[in-house]
């Protein structure tokens, strides 16, 4: 059970009612339209690196499962498994993310990027080594993307597990990645 | 000293020049210019959770220094106690959020965020502890923006700490206005 009430659509700014409206029916944004004017500057953040990252969209699923695991976010976990598979990352990859590293199962780079989400996590301050064998991989850019995606991943574990989101009766059939990208359209 | 090069906001493109023209010349902003459009969508996210929240500024600023503490974020615990002096926070609440969620100088609603910051940080899950008895005090909106304020303050530990951000030198720092509701 959730421990906040959904809001109802009439409890929402017309922004957020039309912003929701469009997005997948998934638990996560139906509680997070009710924020207030953080829901569309939230989504447009999440669309800058789901539709328009540098990452490698299986290297980007990958340290989103790691920090799932990290956390131990079963809802976040069940939505970014989800779209893995539809990705088509194979499950022998996705199960690999909540085991030791380097894993075979990963590249070099893979195995470097999940290094540092887990020293993130453990530590803030990133190993300069680590931070190092991502940077000589990915570069500048990318390198500061991961970061920040690691970070919000963690503010969106908090944030499940706090309120208590639960998973869907219904799970979506896509990976629900063109309907956020087609909603923000709008919005940018 | 930072540990890659800033970016030259006068080499940015696209979204990230026109974020340029609104950021205040913080290191932050400069580091985070690698990152392209990024930077646009990072500080839209936090200019919403500083400027057009609902949350007690007080709260919010207690919330954020707190992370900051927890983390280690030198820069953010800078930062953050520099806005929570222009907003008008005592030093001794200041001092406070440095000793614990207990420390004298806050009042019952404060110590119960501090105590909830404290449990989010620790355990990703508040407890039934530290969320019910806030969860009487905030309206649901507000504890919803008091859960994403210390989840994206600590996301921008990781980036402040992993690059090394340097603290502006004392007197070249920028005045930042972000005293609470839009203007």
């Amino acid at each position: 059970m959730a421990r906040l009430k959904y809001p109802t659509p009439d409890e929402l700014t017309p922004a957020n009612r039309a912003l929701l409206e469009g997005l997948p029916q998934l638990n996560i944004f139906k509680m997070l339209a009710g924020s207030g004017p953080s829901f569309v500057p939230f989504m447009a953040l999440i669309n800058a690196y789901l539709n328009e990252g540098l990452l490698d969209a299986e290297l980007r699923e990958l340290v989103i499962l790691r920090v799932g695991h990290l956390c131990g976010s079963a809802y976040e976990l069940h939505q970014h498994v989800r779209v893995s598979r539809v990705l088509g990352l194979s499950e022998p990859r996705i199960a690999a993310t909540s085991g030791a590293l380097p894993s075979p199962h990963f590249s070099d780079t893979e195995n470097a990027c999940l290094a540092l989400a887990d020293d993130l996590t453990a530590n803030v301050k990133g190993d300069p080594a680590l931070v190092e064998a991502v940077r000589s991989r990915l570069g500048d850019a990318a390198t500061q993307e991961l970061i920040i995606i690691i970070g919000v991943y963690l503010l969106v574990c908090r944030y499940l597990e706090t309120l208590g989101i639960e998973i869907e009766d219904t799970a979506l059939a896509g990976s629900g990645l063109e309907e956020i990208k087609r909603s923000m359209k709008s919005h940018v | 000293m930072a540990r890659i090069p800033y970016f030259d906001p006068a080499n940015a493109t696209g979204r990230a020049a026109e974020a340029y023209k609104k950021l205040p010349p913080l290191n932050i902003f400069r580091m985070l210019g690698h990152s392209g459009d990024m930077l646009d969508a990072f500080t839209k996210f936090g200019n919403a959770i500083l400027i057009h929240s609902d949350l007690d500024p007080i709260l919010r600023e207690i919330a954020i220094v707190r992370v900051g503490v927890l983390k280690g974020g030198k820069y953010e615990v800078h930062q953050h106690e520099r806005i929570s002096r222009q907003i008008g926070m005592s030093e001794d609440k200041i001092k406070g959020i440095h000793e614990g969620p207990n420390a004298a100088a806050f009042n019952e609603l404060e110590k119960m965020v501090m105590a909830f910051t404290d449990d989010i940080v620790a355990n990703t899950r508040a407890s039934d502890a530290t969320f019910n008895p806030l969860s009487k005090k905030l309206p649901p909106k507000q504890l919803q923006e008091l859960v994403i304020t210390i989840g994206f303050y600590t996301a921008v530990c990781y980036f402040l700490e992993t690059f090394d951000v340097d603290i502006e030198e004392k007197g070249k720092e920028p005045t930042v206005n972000l005293s609470g509701k839009k203007a």
